[in-house]
């Protein structure tokens, strides 16, 4: 299995700012859980239709939205919008983090290695650095940033 | 209680410990990377010993250092040391959550209201009480995971 450090500054950054993104999609868990969702359940409308509208706000600041299986949080002031893809609490969405990166590449003067990529590219060649951390064994398929391998002891 | 209920002191907390958690998956990448399971922390160095060095380096901008059943990584450049306990990724410690927000404070000009709690508590260790009052009021579990864990799934 080859390391991030062995790998280029690009994909090292990559895994800095999905981690990032994780991080930021614990706001919409935390706002699910609030509307009486269980994020396990969030496979379909199926999850939510019943405990709370589609769309509304949460607070002063942010406004939700539920899709299918899925629910976006978006900040009214800094338009940051956070999007999450049920019904795996540990899972990540390559489009909902690549939507994400988009903002905080408008946003940021940081995340020089990634802002190159995506000039030269564009936002869904971003999928391609994913699968490749995928490939490595250093994202799981499922999209845990921790593989599931290491979920027992050894 | 709900976190949108609570003062905005707690929010902007919430915001600081998934930030953190977050940053926490440097480090379980790191051990990971150092031939180490991290649900083998469990077992405390004897989790890592026979399988890295306690100090070295994760590329060239992160040390690591491993202790008992943990690991911190600390950027060369930056200062920021994020350390973590394992053997459960998902979980925090509310010690080096302080210590890591520490480092936010002195280095960045945003998080206002956890800035002016410590200065009037003048011990950052004070954040250890908000934290508390969230695992208190179910937001966050008692094992410090950010997402409680849920109900049995419906197969509805």
């Amino acid at each position: 299995m080859i390391s991030l450090p062995d790998k280029e500054p690009l994909y090292r950054e990559l895994f800095e700012a999905i981690s990032y993104f994780w991080g930021r999609s614990q706001y919409v868990l935390r706002f699910i859980i609030e509307k009486g969702v269980d994020p396990r359940n969030m496979k379909g409308v199926d999850g939510w239709y019943d405990k709370s509208p589609q769309v509304g706000e949460w607070g002063d600041d942010w406004r939700f939205f539920f899709h299918g299986g899925g629910c976006t949080l978006t900040h009214v002031q800094t338009r940051e919008s956070i999007d999450w893809e049920g019904p795996d609490p540990l899972a990540f969405s390559s489009k909902s983090f690549t939507y994400h990166l988009e903002w905080r590449l408008k946003m940021e003067t940081g995340l020089p290695h990634l802002r190159r990529f995506v000039n030269d590219n564009d936002q869904m060649a971003v999928w391609k650095l994913i699968d490749d951390l995928i490939d490595d064994g250093i994202i799981s398929p499922d999209f845990h940033l921790t593989p599931d391998t290491i979920s027992a002891p050894s | 209680m709900r976190l949108i209920e609570k003062d905005a002191l707690y929010f902007e907390l919430y915001d600081a410990l998934a930030h953190f958690m977050g940053r926490q998956h440097l480090v379980v990448q790191a051990v990971i990377d150092q031939g180490v399971n991290p649900a083998d922390l469990i077992k405390g160095a004897g989790g890592w010993y026979d399988k890295t060095s306690q100090v070295g380096w994760w590329g060239k901008d992160w040390k690591f250092f491993f202790h008992g059943g943990g690991c911190c990584i600390t950027n060369l450049d930056t200062g920021e040391a994020i350390d973590w306990n394992g053997p459960d990724p998902q979980s925090f410690d509310p010690y080096f959550f302080v210590h890591h927000l520490e480092w936010r404070l002195s280095r960045e000009a945003d998080l206002a209201l956890l800035r002016s709690y410590i200065q009037q508590r003048g011990n950052s260790l004070a954040i250890a009480d908000l934290i508390h009052d969230l695992i208190v009021d179910g937001i966050i579990s008692p094992n410090c995971h950010l997402t409680p864990s849920p109900a049995p799934v419906s197969h509805l």
